[in-house]
């Protein structure tokens, strides 16, 4: 590709034609500070921040939209600059609700850095601020539009990567607001609960709704038996929490800290992750023996099972019916370790600490009750909430020593694993349905095809007589494109693994912020480090689930399976069902 | 075939081309209206070649917003463009060209597209009319009338050229004078100025497509070189003058607009709409052009000694909030702190170190603002400032109003 040649601040750098002003300031080594910048997703010059002076130019330029030309020279430091910046960002911080000593994003602020970097004590500014609008209408998501910027990254995330469009800029001027698409609350539109518009939100205008009070008084009741299951990209990424480089893997440290936050029982979903793979290899060699509806689809993301019912009802019969990792968990922690306890499952509170928004509102949904009147989850904690406990309770995470999950539920093998990043879960049915299938042995059990960032996936794999075909698709926009192929016949895949988030639960909406690109890489890589350090890779020979059928469940897809381990699903409208005259005329203005 | 409408052509005349900008109906002062019937379109299709009305074209003084070419090569460097616009929707508070050209003259703006159009190698043109005023249903009859006669649709006067033009009537307010909020907002987007991919979009003001059609008509000539002035305010006659381009504003007010109404004296003229200059009365002789005073829409809007300054450039503040589409931080909120501290400064609030303060939030604004109107909004605040610093300082050191308008000793806030 052509180079041009760019100077910023005096210094000469190359950079390939078509860079931005940004990207040639990055390519030098320049610090320009962004707010509503998002690599190959927006460059929109919104917030005004990322001002420069480009020589020849009358007005400040934004580095983010503007394209760097060859010879061009551009300043990033001088007085007028670094004044221009600031006096964007003091307008900005007079009408934001500024009360950092309390908000959930402290010191993991963008514009509370960017306010610190350019030097602000105070903004000079005065005057009305936008109303505080309070959305809580969903278990999953918390809107607080006192705190919004505006960058509309939530926006286009929503709309770019998840193919949703839930949320949209609303009236004009000073009074505009981000708001769902016509309706004034997320849980009246066909959001899927994914909170990937909270991991790009710079401040804390989206969060997560918190369980972390809720799980402090059951563990503190002496009534309750509180078990946690932790979830497996939770491992591979909790350390950055704690200031350690992304890739670290902690999963001892982990432990060893949630035991030391006085939980009963620290479990992991690992073993029902291998659950699933025995009863959703199972299903999937049923349907294809019996003629079942192909291609059967993973149903182990929940903000995934909320956008097919939502947009590809009429595609519901290709779910797996298995309850995710977690409901399955939720389920047996109620009932098979419940009797073998002794314990009556009201007893036993169940907490998951998982990379993911849309776990909260899966445990709410009506189906997710197997013992009578007590859900199978009783609060789901996102990886950022678990770490804020972990600080809260003066823990020195880097440095705990490491400790090992309990039996018999936190027993696990490397297919659990690699249930963290996206193909995992086709990897992980893989190995199972082909030796099941075929009474080998696999020689080589790294599915390396289905492996990495890629939006689809596909591949072939020679089961004894059968070519069996697959598809992994990570991210909703990436699911769509699978779907309309399935709605319009073209699929002959047999099986097809989807995830909500980019990246699959790695880069879910519950996990530390940022998550970037490099970040997920990381995470990836833990994770099938992870998996070939275990002794056991294979879900069917996890020895406590083959126990779990022995002693309780009896075979996959038996009477007991079906009633614990698997679910049905509810199609739902795309669009609202009824108007809401306020928020239409929000719209309409 | 005679059809007999009457329709302004500019260059024509050097007298108002009507009075009474508010309401119809539109008296024309000029001696005569052409009769209409197309002919410089059908002239055009039937001798000139694409090439020859472009170069004719690139004569025209007037240059797109923003940019720095003229009409003829904006179509001389499409290629095979789709679609041309006419942008009707520049109506801003004492702008009236839009609306009186549209009202008086909308077969010449069909004529002017579809010139446009065939220069430009086009084959759909279309027409944005602003919310309010901009008659779409009028425009659809006359588009009707074009198609009817074959003026517009396939095989046009058996020329081989097939064009069309439709109307869309937007609800995008005062942004969609920026190219890239129209587009955005034509594909069904909120309008707001979006950085785009790929070719922009071929974008004319209504005034820039008939004056092209006129010098395609009769050729280009130092004195056919007018812009049209929407005179409004205290003057005896406001209304929409054709005048030379570098006229002088006393012209303007005193030979084309009668003078000032009421024996009032002048005080000031806002020349190019809220986003333009705050001319004082020292500048009476300074010629609309761009390297004296830039008359950019034209609009002039004539202050008596009567109107107090703090409170008109309240007021043009409070557009600019109104206006604002919100993308961008110094607009979205600058604006709102803008319009805030003038109402306080207007009732008594604040005092003389503010006047640093905000005079640094214009300059940042003018700075920084993602599009014209941000980057516009504190024009005519800053340029006040030279003519009428001390009745700023009078309202905020000594709280009062010279002009006795604002209530600046009602001090609450
Ligand atoms: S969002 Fe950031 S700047 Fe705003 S209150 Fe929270 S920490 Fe402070
Ligand atoms: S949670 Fe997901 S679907 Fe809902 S608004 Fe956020 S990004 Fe969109
Ligand atoms: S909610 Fe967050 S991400 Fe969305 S526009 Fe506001 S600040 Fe940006
Ligand atoms: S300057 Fe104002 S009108 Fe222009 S893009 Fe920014 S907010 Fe919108």
């Amino acid at each position: 590709m052509e180079n041009i040649t760019v100077k910023i601040d005096g210094k000469s750098i190359s950079v390939p034609k078509g860079s931005t002003v940004l990207d040639a300031a990055r390519a030098a080594g320049v610090y320009i500070p962004t707010l509503c910048h998002m690599d190959n997703l927006q460059s929109i010059g919104a917030c005004r921040v990322c001002l420069v002076e480009i020589e020849g130019s009358r007005a400040l330029q934004t580095a983010c939209t503007y394209p760097a030309d060859d010879g061009m020279s551009v300043r990033t430091t001088t007085p007028r600059v670094r004044s221009a910046r600031r006096t964007v960002v003091e307008l900005m911080l007079s009408a934001h609700n500024q009360e950092c000593t309390t908000c959930g994003r402290s010191l993991n602020c963008e514009l509370q850095k960017v306010a610190r970097q350019l030097g602000i004590q105070q903004s000079r500014f005065e005057g009305e601020k936008p109303g505080a609008v309070i959305d809580e209408s969903t278990a999953s998501i918390v809107r607080d539009s006192s705190k919004c910027i505006l960058c509309r990254r939530c926006v286009t995330v929503c709309r770019q990567v998840q193919g949703v469009g839930a949320l949209s800029p609303a009236k004009r001027g000073f009074d505009t607001v981000i708001v769902p698409a016509m309706k004034k609350e997320l849980a009246d539109v066909a959001c899927v609960l994914c909170g990937q518009c909270v991991s790009v939100c710079p401040v804390n205008a989206l969060h997560e709704k918190e369980s972390i009070t809720d799980v402090w008084e059951a563990i503190a009741d002496p009534g309750k038996h509180v078990v946690v299951q932790t979830a497996p990209a939770v491992r591979a990424a909790i350390g950055e929490e704690f200031g350690m480089p992304p890739g670290s893997r902690v999963t001892g440290k982990m432990v060893a800290a949630l035991k030391a936050m006085g939980f009963d029982r620290v479990f992991d979903t690992d073993f029902t992750a291998d659950l699933t793979i025995i009863e959703e290899g199972t299903e999937l060699i049923s349907r294809i023996q019996g003629g079942g509806t192909l291609p059967m689809i993973t149903s182990c993301s929940p903000g995934w099972i909320k956008f097919i019912e939502h947009f590809y009802p009429a595609l519901l019969p290709h779910l797996s019916t298995c309850k995710s990792p977690q409901q399955m968990f939720g389920a047996l922690a109620k009932t098979y370790y419940a009797e073998k306890m002794n314990l009556r499952p009201e007893d036993i509170y169940v907490v998951s600490i998982m990379p993911c928004t849309a776990k909260k509102y899966e445990c709410t949904r009506a189906e997710m009750e197997s013992a009578q009147g007590v859900p199978d989850v009783d609060a789901v904690l996102t990886t950022r909430e678990a770490a804020k406990m972990i600080r809260e309770v003066g823990l020195d995470f880097a440095n705990l020593d490491n400790q090992d999950f309990d039996l018999p539920l936190g027993i696990s093998t490397g297919a659990a694993v690699i249930f963290g990043a996206t193909g995992g879960v086709m990897e992980a049915a893989l190995r199972t349905v082909y030796e099941i299938l075929t009474k080998e042995t696999l020689a080589n059990i790294d599915f390396t095809a289905v492996r990495g960032l890629e939006g689809v996936k596909e591949a072939t794999v020679q089961v004894g007589e059968l070519p069996v075909k697959v598809a992994v698709a990570n991210g909703l926009s990436n699911a769509r494109r699978l779907m309309d192929k399935v709605s319009s016949g073209e699929a002959d895949y047999h099986f097809i693994e989807i995830m909500c988030c980019p990246g699959g639960c790695l880069g879910g909406g519950g996990q530390p912020i940022p998550t970037t690109e490099e970040i997920r890489k990381a995470r990836m890589q833990a994770i099938y480090e992870e998996d070939a350090s275990l002794p056991i890779r294979k879900s069917h020979e996890n020895p406590a689930v083959k126990a779990l059928y022995d002693e309780y469940l009896g075979e996959p897809l038996g009477h007991k399976s079906h009633k614990l381990l698997h679910t049905s699903y509810t199609p739902r409208s795309q669009y609202p069902e009824t108007a809401d005259e306020e928020a239409v005329s929000i719209l309409v203005e | 075939m005679a059809v007999t409408r009457r329709e302004v052509r500019l260059c024509n005349c050097r007298e108002s081309i009507t009075t009474g900008y508010s309401g119809a109906p539109v008296i024309l002062r000029h001696a005569e209206t052409p009769v209409f019937n197309f002919d410089t379109l059908k002239r055009v299709l039937e001798s000139a070649d694409r090439t020859v009305i472009c170069r004719a074209a690139c004569q025209s003084a007037l240059t797109e917003r923003g940019g720095s070419s003229s009409v003829g090569e904006v179509w001389q460097a499409a290629q095979a463009a789709g679609t041309v616009i006419c942008n009707a929707a520049g109506f801003e508070p004492g702008c009236f060209k839009e609306r009186v050209l549209l009202e008086t003259s909308p077969f010449r703006l069909i004529e002017a597209l579809a010139i446009a159009g065939y220069a430009a190698d086009a084959r759909e043109g279309i027409i944005f009319l602003p919310q309010q005023g901009g008659m779409p249903e009028r425009i659809q009859s006359v588009i009707a009338e074009a198609q009817k006669e074959g003026f517009l649709g396939r095989n046009i006067q058996n020329s081989g050229f097939n064009f069309n033009i439709r109307v869309f009537a937007g609800t995008g307010g005062y942004i969609c004078r920026e190219e890239s909020a129209l587009r955005q907002l034509m594909q069904g987007s909120r309008a707001e100025p979006m950085p785009e991919n790929g070719e922009p979009p071929i974008i004319h003001t209504i005034e820039a497509l008939f004056q092209a059609a006129e010098i395609v008509e009769n050729g280009a000539s130092p004195e056919r070189d007018t812009r049209l002035f929407s005179v409004s305010g205290d003057v005896l006659y406001p209304g929409l003058y054709e005048a030379p381009y570098g006229s002088t504003l006393r012209e303007l007010i005193f030979r084309f607009a009668g003078g000032m109404a009421d024996g009032g004296r002048l005080k000031a003229a806002l020349v190019g709409g809220p986003g333009g200059i705050c001319a004082g009365a020292p500048d009476i002789d300074r010629r609309l052009e761009s390297k004296d005073l830039p008359p950019g829409s034209g609009a002039i809007t004539v202050l008596s000694q009567s109107r107090c300054m703090v409170d008109t450039v309240q007021g043009i503040a409070a557009f600019f909030k109104d206006e604002s589409c919100g993308l961008c931080t110094p607009c979205r909120v600058g604006t709102k702190r803008l319009h805030e501290v003038l109402s306080w400064w207007k009732s008594g609030a604040g005092d003389a170190a503010d006047l640093k303060l905000v005079q640094g939030l214009g300059e940042v604004m003018q700075d920084t603002c993602g599009c014209s109107v941000g980057r516009s909004a504190a024009n005519i605040f800053m340029t006040s400032l030279g003519h009428f610093y001390n009745e700023y300082q009078m309202h905020l050191a000594q709280k009062s109003c010279p002009a006795n308008v604002c209530r600046p000793e009602s001090k609450e806030i």
